[in-house]
């Protein structure tokens, strides 16, 4: 994701192709039904995910790993350190109810739905 | 990895290939008079694919029959085999839940996949439909009531007709079940390690077990001016708590953003629990809310295994990839309710 960041490319940008796309599927939308209209629907909100997780997602990656090593006292990768999480609480030796590890998993949470449905949190 | 029989579902969407196959199904079972018209592929399901059509006869008469094959065949799936699924919807019946006449079902010879045939019940099944249009606003408050008594009903049904459920891993533990299913998808989630330890320890005392539909919501209901039709979906059904059934419908992610409104969201817990008093017993709360984060848990497992089989068998499709992404907010629930911030 980093050359997004950097701007190796020239313009446009991808988070700008893609907001072009999805402009253009929801004008396609308009004239669409049934079947074909859902999965433009679809197509249009995951287009606005990756949208935004381009602009995000990175520095919560960096923020997550750095969370879960404390927490673990370890280090890993991203997919490690939830393996190593996962596995411990299954195990019992880490305790669900710990209102840290609670805490921490809530705002992993929170960090994705910022990336795939920012609307869920005002809920 | 893309397995033979993925390359053949995908081919299976063709439609013009498959209106000779059906209409030879049909004519095997309605004579040679009989033809299919009017053939469409419905907004595809979570698990089985649908196809509509007219089925004439020799006389004339026509009727609009709905055919749904398999899909999902990877492994931790959540569906039944569609022959399981159409001894369920006959048994149904029998017990007087209302769902569509099942006609017939396939078999190999028909090189249609496994799946049944069943009538086409007029109505609608759209949520945001069901909460919003006005065609709909007289029912909608006396929607939860009739939940309870079709709840009521079929958790009535006689243990000794279940004996095809028995084998399943959701009769035989549905905690252990959804955590089996997870671990086949291989993809840490912490937050649902954390459900499932919470389920382990506050499982209800209540043991009463039942035949249990499974998939009861809003979304798989046929409904009319008058109220509910028929239900459908039945590719989840299996022995267990009756009180599942009832937390399901509850469950969050169902009441589509009409959260002050539990049931399906348009109805209170206090309806749906008095329509199954009427014809059952009544329910306790507690255990309801239980099913409710079981539903929730229940609902991130079902979204992975779509996930999984979009990223890995090659079953791709935007609704499966967005799936996966749909997970988190389904975790973030789940936590909430536990922690009891949620309702």
């Amino acid at each position: 994701m980093e050359h997004w960041i950097k701007n190796v490319q020239d313009r446009p940008t991808a988070p700008n192709i893609l907001n072009t796309i999805s402009l253009f599927l929801r004008d396609l939308m308009k004239r669409t039904e049934g079947n074909d209209k859902f999965h433009l629907r679809v197509s249009i909100h995951l287009l606005n995910i990756i949208e935004r997780e381009i602009e995000i997602s990175s520095r919560q990656d960096q923020d997550e790993q750095a969370e879960l090593a404390k927490l673990l006292g370890t280090e890993g990768s991203l997919k490690e350190l939830n393996a190593l999480l996962a596995q411990k609480i299954r195990d019992g030796s880490i305790d669900y109810q710990d209102e840290k590890v609670f805490q921490l998993l809530l705002e992993i949470l929170e960090d994705k739905l910022r990336i795939v449905n920012p609307e869920h949190l005002k809920g | 990895m893309v397995s033979s029989w993925d390359t053949r579902l995908r081919k299976v969407t063709d439609r013009a290939s498959q209106l000779p196959l059906i209409e030879t199904a049909i004519k095997k079972r309605y004579g040679n008079a009989a033809y299919v018209t009017n053939l469409d592929l419905a907004t595809a399901g979570q698990s089985n694919r649908t196809w509509l059509f007219d089925l004439v006869e020799s006389g004339g008469s026509s009727q609009r029959v709905v055919l749904r094959q398999e899909t999902y065949q990877g492994p931790g799936n959540h569906f039944l085999p569609s022959d399981i699924q159409y001894q369920a919807i006959l048994l149904a019946r029998e017990i007087g839940v209302p769902t569509p006449q099942p006609f017939f079902e396939l078999n190999p010879e028909d090189g249609l996949g496994k799946g049944f045939a069943m009538e086409f019940v007029e109505g609608e099944t759209l949520p945001k439909k069901i909460l919003g249009d006005s065609l709909f606003a007289e029912i909608r408050p006396k929607l939860a009531f009739q939940c309870g008594e079709i709840f009521g009903i079929l958790h009535q049904t006689q243990d000794s007709k279940l004996d095809f459920l028995r084998h399943l891993p959701d009769s035989l533990d549905p905690v252990e079940a959804q955590r089996n299913r997870i671990d086949e998808y291989v993809e840490p989630h912490p937050a649902l390690e954390v459900g499932l330890k919470w389920l382990e320890d506050h499982r209800p005392e209540n043991t009463r077990r039942t035949l249990v539909h499974g998939d009861f919501r809003n979304g798989n209901l046929i409904l009319g001016p008058e109220g509910i039709r028929a239900v459908l979906d039945w590719e989840c059904c299996h022995i267990g708590n009756p009180l599942e059934d009832l937390g399901w419908l509850c469950t969050r992610s169902w009441r589509f953003g009409q959260f002050d409104k539990p049931v399906g969201g348009f109805g209170k817990r206090e309806d749906l629990f008095a329509g199954y008093l009427s014809k059952n017993q009544l329910p306790d709360p507690d255990e309801v809310r239980y099913w409710e984060i079981f539903g929730l848990l229940r609902w991130a497992s079902i979204n992975l295994m779509q996930a999984y089989g979009h990223v890995e068998l090659g079953r791709s499709s935007v609704v499966f990839a967005a799936c996966g992404r749909n997970c988190a907010e389904i975790e973030y629930d789940l936590l909430k309710t536990i922690d009891g911030t949620l309702d």
